[in-house]
């Protein structure tokens, strides 16, 4: 039994009765702000609309408490229509709003017959889904398909089936304002509230259900920073999983990564709660049940009860008195549906249907263990769910490590993109060392212990769910917004300001940096129509950096694309002109001037200017810098980096294409974990069978044991303790050859936005030999460059990369230290190349 | 004759049968919620279903198996003197 849904804020025989007073209003609202602010702040779904919406939500609860309850339903359309218009465009939200008028009416209307209903939403979500696959396209209505298609995917049915058997039958407004709740925006994809549930529970005066859902943010926030710290803090990097104990923790940790999960959901039910649904809790305590029918009891009971009510009852009345093992034929068909239905969501998300095996068979494993569970549940007559005696207490918590680590096992082969490598990961969990085996022993006592106390806690949670409870919250909600403010964290203290920035932004970790970036250039590697966008791009996000592939040629070896020379692209908000050399950047005659100093560039994203015009580029800038204070030695900067370019890469630009340009000076720009991703680039071409072309990157791919058919984890896996090899021979390569050529080298250790980590030590460590000679300096680090307020400086779609202030800010840093070594170079007699 | 009271009996017995089976000492009243408080689950709703067909010898359709006519026992008891006449 939920202790949460047995709680009581004030007298329950009030609840549904309580006059409407400021007494109540002012401190909800007060708690409301703090919450949102502090949840705006830490932007928890960057591709998402949640931080769209955010910022209305406690103008909403405002108007919302105060409207008179006839009035409610129609500010609840309202404020539905005001975060279309927020969150599209003029044309895709008119698009969204015809839709979702076109559904309502369609199911409202008498004059069909329900079968024929049924019929036409089918056909009007099909015609959705020919937008969202790029079928049918529009200049002006591309967002509109991925939102119209979640909302009204599962709405839709709920809608037809309570349309059908509830009285008495709920009006046109309802369903409208049932399809643009304004959290549906935020979490699209599944109804938070059933249909029913939302005719017969709604009452904007619930003061219980507002204190309620306030709670529910609160932990809501909580848990998904929990999730954060896990994230960035205990799980470890899969591509550097060695030993037996790195793996149970990673197969641990990872299962933990569901708070993210229930995070949103807490919100979402929170934030219905504020508007005045008192929804029962989901994943109460999820990660702390005996056996499978406690998680029955308390997963996505949304998801379970639509899948109940929807597809098992109608499937299990037609066949019970027909076969024999009616409850476990309709499991398993109940089961597949819910498969496909997680499918097709995924459509929506992706454009594309699928379903993997290894979804599939945890679906399958999961359902079997649960229906097996409850169907022994009459002979499970001593269950001592509430035995006080200490032994039964280690007992319980055993039940529950052991649930937990059955789950995990679960979770990871959920996670897996196929049974191989399912199969690979399990493999390390075998302890290659005494040592180890011993780690992995001390790493499930401490998961013990950790759910003992966890236990504990959670079976004294009614505490905090009392009246007398409130001013805490109210002390949490003031410190998580005065944490997470970036106004207030400045007073705040180093030692707490340092380690919760990491929580309080949405940061990735290595490995889903690396994915996002070779996930962005492979996806504009792709044959796949443009219709087929990830739900983060079709949503604003992400727009500045799509687009690119019209200005690549698209090679089969590790040069794996190069900009097109001599033509212009245009893209969303920025321009890519290239010059004849293919070069994002002026003309320059292939022969140098004897009076110029000529300086070439080697880089990715950040050295191109992704998101800018030509113009703001720190390299244009720089150039410009130069030649007004140094007039004395005109400079000229070439600038031949390009998006997604690694080490292996600038060392084919810098033999192939910028010594033919006889550069005086190169620089080689590098960043955090640049290292990292060379493991990652490695795998992605090993798994296109694309040419390596330089013999000792075949060598390490032979001695890797990487191979082609290897999934891209195992691939990374294989190749991650390579990456200082692989960075150490980019680098003294190129150092040879500019040695050989009088070519002055100097790397610059560029910090990336939104990221503290600083792995410069490993790159100054390589230098071959020290060069007397030089006239620059082997490695410049610029630190500092962005002065401790990264967020000012990045793109507002894509705050990953610098905006044009943020290159002002790298080309007023590399002006300081590059002038002095400009100023005082002198050419030296050269050979010819 | 079925009248309230016999039916109310029969399934505060079922139900207290079922919440025993279980470990929990709930005392149910005619009136404590047992869908919405989530102590009935979607499993003994639907052995519930099976005893008051067996027993009163009523049908039931698969849309019918919610909170509207199982909440309680007032709830249920009057759900099944309606399908009676």
């Amino acid at each position: 039994m939920s202790s949460d849904s047995n709680s009581t804020f004030i007298n329950p025989a009030l609840q549904h009765h309580e006059q409407k007073s400021l007494r109540a209003f002012i401190p909800a609202l007060l708690m409301i702000v703090l919450l949102t602010g502090a949840a705006y702040s830490m932007d928890f779904e960057p591709g998402s609309s949640l931080n769209t919406i955010l910022p209305i939500l406690p103008a909403v609860f405002a108007f919302h408490y105060w409207l008179p309850k006839n009035t409610a339903v129609y500010f609840l359309s309202f404020s539905g229509i005001v975060s279309s218009y927020l969150i599209l465009d003029v044309y895709n939200a008119t698009a969204l709003l015809l839709c979702a008028s076109v559904f309502a009416g369609l199911i409202q209307t008498q004059i069909i017959r329900p079968k024929v209903k049924l019929i036409l939403g089918i056909l009007l979500l099909f015609l959705i889904a020919l937008f969202r696959t790029g079928l049918l396209s529009s200049p002006f209505i591309s967002y509109a398909a991925p939102v119209a298609g979640s909302l009204l995917m599962f709405r839709g049915i709920l809608m037809l089936y309570e349309q059908h058997y509830y009285q008495p039958a709920s009006t046109f407004q309802q369903k409208f304002a049932y399809i643009l709740l304004l959290p549906n925006f935020a979490f699209p994809l599944f109804p938070i509230i059933d249909y029913k549930l939302f005719l017969n529970n709604y009452n904007p005066s619930n003061i219980h259900a507002i204190q309620k859902g306030i709670r529910r943010i609160l932990l809501g926030i909580l848990q998904l920073l929990l999730y954060r710290t896990i994230y960035l803090h205990v799980l470890p990097l899969q591509s550097e999983l060695v030993h037996s104990s790195d793996a149970m923790l990673y197969l641990l940790s990872s299962y933990l990564l569901v708070l993210h999960l229930t995070g949103l959901i807490w919100m979402a039910t929170g934030y219905m709660g504020i508007i005045g649904f008192d929804l029962p809790p989901a994943f109460n305590g999820v990660f702390l049940v005996e056996n499978f029918r406690a998680i029955w009891r308390r997963i996505n009971i949304y998801w379970r009860e639509f899948m109940m009510k929807i597809f098992y009852y109608p499937i299990y009345f037609r066949f019970r008195k027909k076969l024999k093992h009616a409850v476990l034929i309709s499991a398993g068909i109940t089961l597949t549906i819910s498969t496909i239905m997680h499918g097709w969501q995924w459509f929506w998300l992706q454009g594309v249907f699928t379903i993997q095996t290894t979804t599939l068979l945890y679906w399958l494993i999961l359902g079997s263990c649960i229906t097996y569970s409850l169907s022994r549940q009459e002979q499970d007559k001593n269950t001592p769910d509430n035995n006080s005696s200490i032994r039964s207490f280690f007992s319980q918590t055993l039940s529950v490590f052991l649930m937990y680590l059955v789950m995990s096992v679960l979770w990871s082969l959920w996670s897996s993109s196929s049974i191989s490598e399912w199969i690979y990961f399990m493999k390390k969990l075998v302890p290659d060392s005494s040592f180890d085996f011993l780690m992995t022993v001390a790493l499930l006592v401490t998961l013990y212990l950790i759910l003992l106390s966890g236990k504990k806690i959670f079976e004294r949670k009614s505490v905090f769910e009392k009246r007398n409870a409130i001013p805490l919250y109210f002390f949490a909600a003031l410190v998580l917004f005065a944490v997470s403010n970036p106004y207030t964290q400045r007073i705040l203290p180093n030692y707490i300001q340092r380690p919760a920035s990491d929580i309080l932004q949405p940061i990735l970790n290595a490995d889903d940096r690396n994915e996002v970036t070779e996930n962005y250039y492979s996806r504009m590697l792709s044959t796949e129509g443009k219709g087929r966008k990830p739900w983060e791009a079709i949503l604003k996000r992400g727009e500045a950096r799509s687009g690119l592939d019209n200005a690549c040629i698209i090679r089969n070896d590790l040069v794996v694309r190069e900009l097109i020379p001599s033509r212009t692209t245009q893209l969303d908000g920025w321009t890519i002109i290239t010059n004849s050399a293919g070069m994002r950047d002026r003309e320059y005659a292939k022969e140098k001037s004897a009076d110029k100093l000529r300086i070439a560039v080697l880089g990715g994203s950040y050295e191109m200017g992704s998101g800018v015009n030509q113009e703001y580029v720190f390299e244009h800038v720089l150039e410009k810098m130069l030649q007004d204070s140094i007039p004395s030695k005109p400079t000229e900067i070439l600038n031949f980096a390009v998006g997604g370019y690694h080490l292996p890469q600038q060392v084919w630009v810098l033999e192939n294409k910028a010594a033919s340009f006889q550069p005086d000076v190169v620089l080689c720009f590098i960043h955090p974990s640049d290292a990292r991703r060379n493991s990652n680039y490695l795998a992605q071409l090993i798994k296109n069978g694309t040419d390596l072309i330089y013999p000792e990157l075949y060598d390490i791919k032979t001695r890797s044991g990487a191979d082609q058919n290897m999934s891209m984890n195992e691939l990374k896996n294989r190749l991650s303790p390579y990456n200082k090899e692989i960075t150490e021979w980019s680098m003294k390569r190129m150092e040879a050859f500019c040695s050989k050529l009088s070519i002055e080298l100097t790397y610059i250790y560029l910090p990336a936005l939104f990221t503290y980590e600083d792995d410069y030590d490993q790159y100054v460590s390589i230098q071959n030999q020290s060069n007397e000679k030089s006239s620059f300096p082997y490695i410049i680090k610029l630190d500092q460059v962005y002065a401790g307020t990264p967020a000012k400086f990045g793109l507002k779609n894509d705050p990953s990369h610098p905006n044009a202030e943020g290159h002002r800010k790298i080309a007023t840093a590399l002006y300081q230290k590059l002038s002095p070594y400009i100023r005082n170079y002198k050419r030296p007699n050269k050979t010819t190349s | 004759m079925t009248d309230a009271s016999t039916i109310k009996s029969k399934v505060r017995h079922f139900l207290n049968e079922q919440f025993s089976g279980l470990g929990s000492n709930i005392d149910i009243q005619d009136d404590t919620p047992l869908i919405s408080s989530r102590l009935m689950d979607s499993i003994i709703a639907l052995k519930l279903v099976n005893y008051l067909e067996d027993n009163f010898n009523i049908e039931f359709e698969a849309h019918e198996v919610d909170q509207d006519n199982l909440d309680s026992i007032n709830i249920i008891t009057n759900f099944v003197l309606g399908k009676l006449k």
